[in-house]
């Protein structure tokens, strides 16, 4: 039994669910939604490479480097994803079980533009009151916050930080 | 005493590291230690709270809960040093209670130096190991910093919150925070110093397995900037050991991963047969002692045997 599938349970039709644990149960699945097409009961299942959309009776997979715009409209309850494959849209809505934007984020990360600033942090001191630096270092806080470079690598990087260690 | 020591006194350097007080670890360079010396410990944590509406708080909780993880260094005032455990230094787990998984630890892989010598990578948990069975933890404390000490650490860390809505990442937010600690051991370190480093970042999918995989890779990044800057100071070392803790939050949790080197020195009480009026001959029998030998004498469990420690 796959744990993460296990949530639907009592949550669909006890045939499809089983045939999802049959299907499925064996599988790593990383992320998961219960939504509807058309008002028609669809899951949303996120394997390492494959975005698979599964109904009662019929279930389609998609590569996921053939899969263009995967998109987050709205959280649940009554969440919403579209993603397009070839030149078909495909829009879940009324997403009741899962998390739309973990969902995106397994599958295709979208990541944060800006650079967040808080004085309230410790350490957060807001460096872009230097001029000189001011472009540079919101690009690395930026990349920091993201996860793209690390901590050391950030104050390695940054001119308004003294290099007297680690 | 060991042969280095004697090296170092004609140098007029002592590893002297003892505080007078009963049961705690003190802070390097608080007033009232015995020598000139210091030891250092190795600790990599990860902790997460439930957040509040208040980002200060929720910060503080936050570490405060890294710092009282695993091995205990809970209400001490942390400040910053820049990463080098010298001459004067001990290294626990390693030069003082050493404990024997270091001497039957095989390398993970080795990264080239600018001596043309290779320089072994371990994995850091004997040295984690030792400073938990040394301070104790939270529920077991031994011989933890006192309360309210001053303790200069080498350190770093992150905090990052995971949204309790199902929205978008704002900028600052993530799925998960990490860690890690790395020692050098110099090759000469009569001459030389070991040398820290410490890194932390944030991890922006759910996906923990992707997570791992990263930190291996940092692993290797890691060893390459402690070569690089070991030809800066035109000095290669004998191992390093390196460290990792993570943590995946919840939604609605705000994460913290903080790595920290304590520089300490060491109650007499925790030195088996030890004295105040022989400092040097306390520090003596804490190099001649292995970590089992430790505990033995101070008749304590094994708390990493006894119970489930995870960094």
């Amino acid at each position: 039994m796959n744990v993460k599938i296990a949530v639907l349970e009592n949550q669909i039709n006890a045939d499809f669910y089983q045939t999802l644990q049959l299907n499925y149960g064996m599988r790593k699945i990383n992320s998961l939604l219960l939504g509807k097409i058309k008002q028609k009961e669809v899951v949303l299942l996120a394997t390492k490479n494959l975005l698979i959309l599964a109904q009662k009776d019929n279930t389609k997979t998609f590569p996921l480097n053939q899969v263009r715009k995967l998109t987050f409209i709205k959280g649940t309850p009554n969440g919403e994803i579209q993603f397009k494959f070839g030149n078909h849209v495909y829009k879940v809505n009324q997403i009741r079980i899962g998390r739309v934007f973990d969902f995106v984020q397994t599958l295709k990360p979208t990541l944060p533009l800006e650079a967040n600033y808080t004085n309230t942090n410790r350490g957060e001191n807001n460096y872009l009151s230097n001029p000189d630096h001011a472009v540079e270092i919101d690009r690395l806080r930026t990349a920091l916050q993201n996860g793209k470079i690390s901590r050391y690598e950030y104050d390695d990087f940054n001119g308004s930080i003294s290099k007297a260690g680690k | 005493m060991a042969k280095i020591d004697e090296i170092l006194n004609q140098e007029g350097i002592d590893r002297i590291a003892i505080s007078p007080y009963k049961q705690y670890s003190r802070g390097y360079m608080e007033p009232g230690n015995l020598g000139t010396g210091y030891v250092t410990g190795l600790k990599v944590d990860a902790g997460t709270r439930v957040k509040t509406d208040d980002e200060v708080l929720d910060g503080i909780v936050s570490y405060d809960r890294a710092e009282c993880k695993n091995a205990y260094m809970g209400q001490i005032n942390m400040t910053t040093a820049s990463s080098f455990t010298g001459v004067q230094g001990h290294i626990l787990g390693y030069d003082l209670l050493r404990n024997p998984a270091v001497d039957n630890a095989k390398p993970l892989f080795e990264e080239d130096q600018w001596d043309g010598s290779k320089l072994p990578i371990y994995d850091g948990k004997p040295l984690q190991d030792t400073l938990v069975e040394y301070f104790g933890t939270s529920d077991n404390r031994r011989h933890y910093p006192a309360p309210g000490s001053f303790i200069v650490c080498a350190n770093k860390g992150v905090t990052s919150y995971r949204p309790k809505e199902d929205r978008p990442l704002r900028t600052g937010e993530s799925y998960g925070v990490w860690s890690a600690i790395a020692i050098s051991i110099a090759k000469d370190p009569v001459h030389n110093s070991s040398m820290f480093i410490e890194d932390a970042g944030t991890w922006n999918t759910p996906n923990e397995d992707d997570l791992n995989e990263f930190l291996d890779r940092r692993r290797r990044a890691i060893a390459l900037s402690i070569a690089q800057c070991g030809q800066d100071a035109n000095t290669s070392f004998a191992s390093s050991w390196i460290g990792f803790a993570h943590v995946m939050m919840k939604p609605g949790e705000i994460g913290n991963a903080i790595t920290v080197g304590p520089y300490f020195s060491i109650p007499v009480d925790a030195v088996p047969g030890g004295s105040i009026l022989t400092p040097d001959v306390d520090m003596n029998i804490m190099e001649q002692l292995t970590l089992p030998k430790w505990l033995e004498k101070m008749k304590y469990q094994s708390i990493v045997k006894d119970q489930h420690i995870e960094y």
